[in-house]
């Protein structure tokens, strides 16, 4: 007889079903899923880097291969056989039913003739129990912790706002103009190289909003390279005017570096204005949290017309005054840390020299205070935001006050901060790209003074292996020496100038100016490079007999060998000091400890002593168990520390047992020989 | 066999049989009930070694009921029973039976066999490690082949036959371990616990008041033992669920298990192949129990600690470290996957 197993069979096909189809969307999700990491994990570099590394532009182009995949995983998952034994151990859980599925799936394999009464009997069982919602339940489709879905949808979400919006990043100012045409070899030096810097120095010179020193600078950079041009102008006087030039500029760097010693102040200023921000002028906001000061100072002078056309709706009118009022309490903050700051320093600066206790106590409380609050002033803005931080606390107590028209034009002011700053953005950009146009200006001009041959040649010869190398250590070496090739070559010059050539060789009244005038630097720099040499070998000799350079020191400490040891003593010759000892790790003035130091707490150590070093090398764990430790003592003795406490462990319930119960003598006996056989032996003990 | 299923009769399909079955275990449970309280567990394993056709060895302390529940369920069944007593000094004729002179009206004298008390139905062989291991060797044949072989003549025991054992796990003192082969002997060795608080105040108000001991009328008889026996015996087994229970046993071994497992560290013996039998027999009690017609892998892992935690032989290490056979098991169970 055959049964009746249709239910059984509709339950596990569609379990079947629902199986391949959770695992085609499962397969999907996770392609999606590995996608969407790749694009997410792209715009995070692009974003971290700052650079233009956008892995997912790429990736998003491919949408054609992104889809291909896709439809491949879900055919894949759709078509890949299901283990019925599998889903009917899953409808087993799912329905609790012991295991009948299971044995009914493996049961229906067999040949009718081959079932037993029993067996058909189970299978009608799972078939009577086969009910179509068992599918679902034993393959849902989300599984419980099924996070893939869960991720994938969210990095879905995320790529596409990603795609949508672009990254908060600082946009670019104005393209800088591109620097001219690279010095891969001296021969550069052309008309047209020269022109196509001139170019590039015109178009920075148009640039706007330049500070009156650069544009100085600029102009006499066009000016130099003019001279260049047309010959008017030597080739060291035109390196002599192109470190000019260059110290200048880094004279204006280091200016603007000190007045503004780092932009982490501003930084955490402008998040912090930002956050304050955030719910009354999102946008605002948003650009003063990705520093974009154009952005943020025309939301600044957009949100000061609005303020004065009385345009600003009043709810949002009035989360504008709570932000500004956050800001204006934070700026008077700031004011006050300041004015205390100041009294602090005044009040220790008279309190130097005093020896008073309480005074002393109250010193240190007042030093303390003075650190925390620079510790607070490391998050204010900086002199360029300082103005804007000012306005924005001036805007804010305009319109607590109820002057709408006083912050509108507080707010003007600082957006025109910002503007402020951005033009000094631009300037340093300017600036940088003014001091690589003379850095390989320079460079090009050092080289061409060192050629041995005329520039003609060079350029025929073209450029030589590791030309490259060369050129960089060339341009080392002459920073290096620069301190003191210009005040020798200032003075030959003036020497040619007034004298002529009296270095000049025998063919030398033949030469023209400028000619000599390049052999002069030439030999300039070649007597300021054996100038170097010279000092390195000095300091090498130091060294080799025993000299330590303290730069910081200004001067030479030494250490000198002392008292007739072969130990070296730590003596320093510090400069306008008297000889001083001082203790230097590593170094013993003192041969064996002929004396000893005040502040050591034992006695002197006796170099002859009879130590022995030994490595000891530890084992990990709780060490062995207490049968490992009985077998060990069966094995190898029973002299062991350990065994030693097993044995008392043991030897004390022994003769408790003993005492405790009715025990026959000559139970008694044979218990006590046998803890007396395997008693603990002392180590000199011979082994039993 | 008389007894055996007609095909086409209703009454004899398997899903009237089980039903059947069911009815009976239910009625004895109810009549055993009357006496025992609580141990539930204790008495499906007493049940299942019955209708499996193995012995069981119940452990506990002293005055969980043990004996009462071996008691009732022979005065719940219809079969003959004798209770031994094992002493220090109990001797294997005293169990087994012996050998007398007889002497007839006519004078003549000849040898005939006295039975031992062995040969009953249900054997309650109480406090077993009490005697010595001579004596408990007694039944090494009359618990493996049901026979008794005394002075050159075997004697077959009536079926069904079923030796529960007890035994004392507290009291030491003057015990005999029961040996190594005896207990492979057993179908299932069963843990007498404690009874709970409800139990308890049960037990209090059952056999503190006036009213004795109820009396039980028999549920069972010694045919309907049998059948019930084979109904148990025809329980289909998938290939999945023996192969679960093969590689159960292997997994007990030490050579064969993991080599960081605990099980190679703190066995010796692993079970025997025997122990498989009892492993698979009472999974398949236990699904006719579930109303099931197969075994399921949940029958073997419920029933794999009462049927193997006497098989298994520590080492030195295992026993110094008092690591028990049930945590053992445990880790055997949960290294080895349902499914290879």
């Amino acid at each position: 007889m055959t049964a009746d197993l249709s239910a059984l069979e509709a339950l596990l096909a569609r379990a079947s079903a629902r199986a391949r189809l959770t695992r085609g969307l499962a397969w999907s999700s996770k392609v999606v899923l590995g996608m969407s990491a790749l694009i997410l994990a792209g715009r995070a570099s692009s974003l971290l880097l700052g650079g233009e590394l956008r892995a997912w532009l790429p990736l998003a182009d491919a949408w054609g291969y992104a889809a291909l995949a896709l439809a491949l995983a879900f055919a894949l998952g759709l078509s890949w056989p299901v283990s019925r034994d599998e889903l009917a151990h899953q409808i087993d859980h799912a329905g609790a039913l012991e295991g009948r599925m299971r044995a009914a799936s493996e049961f229906m394999r067999l040949p009718v003739a081959a079932r037993s009464g029993f067996v058909a009997a189970a299978l009608r069982d799972a078939n009577a129990r086969a009910r179509p919602e068992l599918a679902a339940l034993a393959v849902p489709a989300l599984r419980r912790r099924g996070w893939s879905w869960v991720l994938s949808c969210l990095g879905l979400v995320a790529c596409l706002l990603a795609g949508w919006r672009d990254p908060p990043r600082r946009p670019p100012l104005e393209p800088v103009p591109s620097p001219g045409p690279a010095l891969g070899t001296a021969s550069a030096l052309a008309a047209d190289d020269l022109a196509a810097r001139a170019e590039a120095a015109r178009a920075l010179l148009a640039q706007p909003t330049k500070s009156p020193p650069l544009r100085h600078q600029l102009a006499d950079y066009r000016t130099l390279l003019a001279g260049l041009t047309d010959g008017s102008l030597t080739q060291e006087r035109a390196l002599q005017q192109v470190l000019a030039l260059e110290a200048r500029l880094r004279g204006a760097a280091a200016e603007r570096t000190r007045e503004a010693p780092g932009s982490a102040g501003d930084t955490r200023a402008l998040r912090a204005l930002a956050g304050e921000l955030a719910k009354a002028q999102p946008a605002l906001a948003r650009a003063l949290e990705s520093q974009d000061h154009a952005r943020a100072a025309s939301a600044l002078h957009a949100l000061g017309r609005s303020l004065a056309t009385r345009q600003l709706p009043e709810p949002e009118r009035e989360r504008l005054r709570q932000a500004l009022a956050r800001a204006r309490e934070r700026e008077q903050a700031r004011a006050a840390d300041e004015a205390r700051a100041r009294e602090l320093e005044q009040e220790l600066r008279e309190q130097a020299e005093t020896r008073e206790p309480s005074l002393l106590k109250r010193r240190d409380a007042q030093q303390r205070e003075l650190g925390r609050l620079r510790a607070r002033a490391a998050a204010r803005p900086q002199r360029r935001l300082e103005q804007l931080s000012r306005e924005l606390a001036r805007a804010g107590a305009a319109l607590a006050g109820g002057r709408p028209d006083e912050a509108a034009s507080a707010l003007d002011a600082a957006g025109a901060a910002l503007d402020e700053q951005l033009s000094e953005q631009r300037d340093e950009l300017h600036a940088e790209a003014l001091a690589r146009e003379l850095s390989q200006l320079r460079e090009l001009l050092q080289r061409r003074a060192l050629s041995p041959g005329p520039a003609e040649a060079e350029r025929q010869a073209g450029p030589a292996p590791g030309d490259d190398e060369a050129a960089q250590e060339a341009d080392q070496r002459a920073r290096a020496a620069r301190a003191r090739a210009e005040p020798r070559a200032d003075t030959e010059a003036r020497t040619n100038e007034s004298g002529g050539g009296t270095r000049s060789g025998a063919g030398g009244a033949h030469e023209g100016p400028g000619q000599r005038d390049r052999e002069t630097a030439a030999e300039t720099l070649t007597l300021a490079l054996e100038d170097e040499a010279r000092a390195r070998r000095e300091r090498f000799d130091r060294h080799a007999r025993g000299a330590l350079d303290l730069p910081d020191a200004g001067r030479i400490a030494r250490l000198s060998p002392d008292r007739g040891t072969s130990t070296p003593a730590a003596t320093l010759l510090l400069p306008g000091a008297a000889e001083r000892r001082v203790l230097v790790p590593g170094v013993s003035d003192v041969a064996g400890g002929s004396e000893h130091d005040e502040q050591r707490l034992s006695s002197p150590t006796h170099g002859d002593s009879k130590l022995e070093d030994r490595a000891l090398s530890g084992a990990l764990g709780a060490g062995p168990t207490r049968s490992q430790v009985i077998r060990s003592a069966a094995q190898s003795g029973f002299a062991s520390a350990r065994y030693r406490h097993v044995y008392g462990d043991y030897r004390a319930h022994a003769e408790a047992a003993l005492e405790a119960d009715q025990v026959p003598a000559g139970y008694r006996f044979q218990v006590r020989r046998y803890f007396e056989l395997v008693r603990p032996r002392e180590e000199q003990d011979p082994a039993p | 066999m008389s007894n055996a299923p007609r095909a086409n009769d209703p009454s004899q399909t398997p899903e009237a049989r089980v039903e059947l079955l069911l009815s009976e275990v239910g009625q004895l449970r109810a009549a055993i009930g009357q006496r025992v309280v609580g141990q539930q567990r204790a008495l499906d394993g007493v049940l299942t070694c019955l209708l499996a056709g193995g012995h069981a060895l119940l452990e506990g302390v002293p005055g969980v009921g043990k004996t009462l529940l071996v008691r009732s369920l022979a005065e719940a069944l219809s079969l003959s029973f004798s209770r031994i007593q094992f002493t220090p000094d109990l001797m294997p004729a005293d169990i087994l039976g012996t050998t007398v002179l007889i002497e007839d009206q006519a004078g003549a004298r000849s040898f005939g066999f006295s039975r031992g008390p062995v040969f009953a139905n249900i054997v309650l062989a109480d406090e077993v490690n009490r005697a010595t291991p001579k004596t408990q060797s007694a039944l090494l044949e009359v618990m493996q082949e049901h026979t008794v072989t005394i002075a050159n003549g075997t004697h077959r025991l009536d079926e069904p036959y079923c030796v529960l054992a007890t035994q004392n796990p507290l009291e030491m003192e003057g015990t005999y371990p029961l040996p190594e082969a005896q207990l492979d002997r057993f179908l299932l060795k069963l843990q007498v616990d404690f009874p709970t608080r409800e139990e308890l105040h049960e037990i209090l108000d059952r056999t503190t008041s006036s009213r004795g001991e109820p009396a039980l009328a028999p549920v069972l008889d010694r045919a309907r033992v049998l059948q019930l026996r084979e109904v148990v015996r025809e329980v289909a087994v998938p290939r999945q669920v023996q192969d679960y229970a093969v590689r159960l046993i292997e997994a007990t071994h030490p050579e064969r298990a993991a080599q960081r497992s605990r099980v190679a560290r703190f066995v010796r013996y692993g079970a025997s192949p025997r122990g498989a039998q009892a492993v698979l027999l009472a999974a398949k009690v236990r699904a006719v129990f579930a109303g099931r017609f197969s075994a399921a892998v949940e029958d073997v892992r419920a029933v794999l600690h009462p049927a193997l935690r006497h098989r298994l032989i520590l080492s030195f290490e295992g026993e110094a470290e008092g690591v028990t056979t049930d945590a053992l098991l445990d880790d055997v169970l949960t290294n080895v996957a349902e499914s290879g």
